[in-house]
């Protein structure tokens, strides 16, 4: 006896495998490789300590040397690296891994624990910080295939949401500009950004209830 | 007489189980907001936010007012990368792999842009071109969504949603941007199966939609709406706002060059069209009257709904094994409240809100077809006080099984932290 499951996916889609029937309670699901949706990003195992490697900087761009016509002057090439210099762009960690260096191991890059350190002086805005950027790099590692895992993921990270915008004046624009760094450095690499691109467009067709309180219990 | 004492004597029973589980508080009305184009889950978030603090957490009846996103998401997110990534390539490269400028660029700028332009005005055509091209592909995207619809099965949790909200005597205020205003519309075409218009509203913001089951606001300058009257029809324009460079500066900037924002446009409260929202809102919920109770809210409730005629049952096995269902209706922990025998359903399953009653445990969650519902689809959705929505899954059913239960759907887990007391309710494999 066995009868189709389908879990309601991204956009509504269903993800269909089948369930053989068992004499008690429990069925155990016989369960043919899901389909992948979207693109294929190679997502990592779990969190923990990475280890030690050399952090490499932003890009550079070639040499004048190297320019052909119709390129960029150097000048445009040294404005970027003079703003990298002055601390007015950020030196962000551009490994090939999704989670990066996380020599400490506590689920967050090196280089974002060094930003939120610099640029949350209120303790309670940077405890928030802190929980919204470690589940902003879980959404990076959940299999989107696992809608369970998914919507387990979500559920944090709405409630981390929240909680990040409580801890800042409402209606004002510094929460939301500062949510949107956080989304911007955490999702600083092509893999990166599409794993994150590819978890959001996951939650599509589901349902999140608001947090009653301000999300931080 | 005898009526109105036994309504009484129900009544109290119910508030004493809310009362006796101290965080069980059911609300009674629910604030269903349904995203826009091209915004991502956090933006949605943030407008749902938004929208409490506006209306507050009170109905002018004065029962609590809840919240639920009703998330819709916007297809094709790689060709934004793909073209963002070969824009970077431009200029000999001189910000190639820089992603972090995705997001920024994808809302017209930010802050490192600023400082970027400031330094090398020259790169001020690569962010200017990126957003033109996001800007017609969102054009592009909304023509397409307007051609083909949102299908039964993209609407399946928010049917279910809907389904137990009304199921547990809510009043539902459904709150519509842009596209959302497609789901919204679906969504209310499906709650009137059951419903009426005392208990569910619709206020449309921007629709895309010619439709509206409600009071609506169309700005004259948002140029999205406006740019698919020829693709699909839209209504007519209610309000008018400030061109774009004569568009108060502030809170929201001017950012918004298409005039098509729910917060920089239609929620900022500078412009005087965020006015007649708030009027809709207000009229909406006040006008807004709890429909029948016919299921108890719990710390985590069950809801089956099936496609068509015939006999699905819900199965409770409850820590302990204890099985609820139609031939034993009251658990231990909890109780199937809801029965339906005959098409569709729903079934309603809650786990007591009572702490001496709620066992912790495992709760695994079955189906059966009982009789004549082979080949319907049946869909289970587990939600928990707390968290709302935990699970949705739809299975087809095969053939009729009588009173036992042929497949495990779900597993709840409720487990207690011992630390902070705080019980924590979660799907699990």
């Amino acid at each position: 006896m066995a009868i189709g499951v389908a879990t309601v996916a991204a956009n509504g889609g269903a993800v269909w495998w089948w369930l053989r029937s068992d004499a008690s309670q429990g069925v155990e699901a016989d369960r043919p490789e899901p389909r992948a949706r979207g693109v294929n990003v190679q997502r990592e195992a779990s969190f923990g300590p990475a280890p030690a490697q050399t952090l490499p900087t932003a890009p550079t761009a070639p040499a004048a040397s190297e320019q052909g016509p119709g390129d960029a002057p150097a000048s445009l090439a040294k404005a970027i690296a003079d703003l990298e210099a002055r601390g007015e762009l950020p030196v962000l960690d551009r490994t090939d891994s999704l989670t990066g260096v996380d020599a400490d191991g506590n689920g967050i890059r090196d280089d974002l624990d060094r930003y939120i350190d610099r640029s949350f002086g209120d303790p309670a805005q940077r405890e928030a910080a802190i929980r919204l950027t470690k589940t902003i790099q879980q959404t990076l590692l959940v299999d989107v295939r696992d809608q369970t895992a998914v919507m387990e993921v979500a559920r944090k990270y709405m409630r981390h949401l929240d909680c990040f915008s409580s801890r800042f004046p409402s209606a004002g624009a510094e929460g939301p500009r500062l949510r949107m760094e956080l989304h911007s450095l955490t999702t600083n690499t092509k893999t990166r950004l599409l794993a994150h691109l590819q978890f959001n467009h996951a939650l599509g067709g589901q349902a999140f209830r608001l947090s009653e309180g301000d999300g931080c219990a | 007489m005898i009526v109105v004492a036994l309504s009484l004597v129900v009544c109290s029973q119910a508030q004493s189980e809310d009362l006796k589980g101290g965080w069980c508080e059911q609300r009674s009305t629910v604030v269903a907001y349904f995203n826009g184009v091209r915004t991502t889950p956090e933006q949605a978030r943030e407008s749902l936010q938004r929208l409490r603090l506006r209306f507050g957490t009170r109905s002018p009846q004065g029962g609590a007012l809840g919240y639920e996103l009703l998330y819709n998401s916007s297809a094709g997110f790689e060709d934004f990368v793909e073209v963002f990534e070969q824009r970077l390539k431009e200029k000999n490269g001189v910000l190639a792999g820089r992603y972090e400028l995705f997001l920024e660029a994808w809302h017209g700028g930010g802050s490192k842009w600023d400082k970027i332009l400031k330094a090398a005005p020259e790169l001020g055509g690569l962010l200017a071109g990126f957003a033109s091209w996001v800007d017609a592909k969102m054009m592009r995207m909304m023509t397409s969504v307007i051609a083909a619809p949102p299908s039964e099965v993209e609407q399946l949790v928010h049917r279910t949603l809907i389904d137990r909200l009304l199921l547990e005597g809510n009043a539902l205020l459904l709150i519509a941007h842009s596209q959302g205003n497609l789901f919204a519309n679906a969504a209310y075409a499906h709650a009137m199966k059951t419903s009426t218009p005392n208990a569910v509203q619709m206020v449309h913001i921007a629709p895309a939609s010619e439709r509206v089951n409600g009071q609506y606001t169309l700005a004259d300058l948002d140029l999205v709406i406006n740019g698919l009257r020829l693709a699909g029809g839209v209504p007519a324009v209610t309000s008018t706002i400030p061109p774009y460079a004569l568009r108060p500066p502030g809170e929201n900037g001017r950012k918004d060059l298409l005039g098509h924002g729910l917060v920089e446009i239609y929620l900022n409260p500078a412009l005087t069209v965020s006015a007649r929202i708030d009027e809709h809102v207000h009229h909406a919920l006040s006008v807004l009257v709890p429909g029948r109770k016919r299921a108890q809210a719990g710390s985590f409730t069950v809801t089956l709904t099936w496609n068509g005629a015939g006999d699905a049952d819900l199965h409770v096995f409850e820590p302990g094994g204890r099985k609820v269902y139609y031939a034993a209706r009251e658990g231990g922990a909890g109780a199937l409240d809801v029965d339906n025998t005959r098409e569709i359903g729903p079934e309603h399953y809650y786990a007591s809100c009572d702490p001496r009653r709620l066992k912790l445990g495992r709760y695994i969650v079955s189906v059966a077809n009982y009789a004549r519902a082979q080949g319907r689809t049946a869909t289970v959705q587990i939600a928990s006080l707390d968290d709302g929505v935990l699970g949705t899954k739809s299975l087809l059913l095969g053939p009729p099984t009588g009173s036992y239960a042929m497949s495990t759907v779900f597993t709840v887990d409720v487990s207690k932290d011992e630390k902070t007391g705080n019980l924590a309710i979660r799907l699990v494999e």
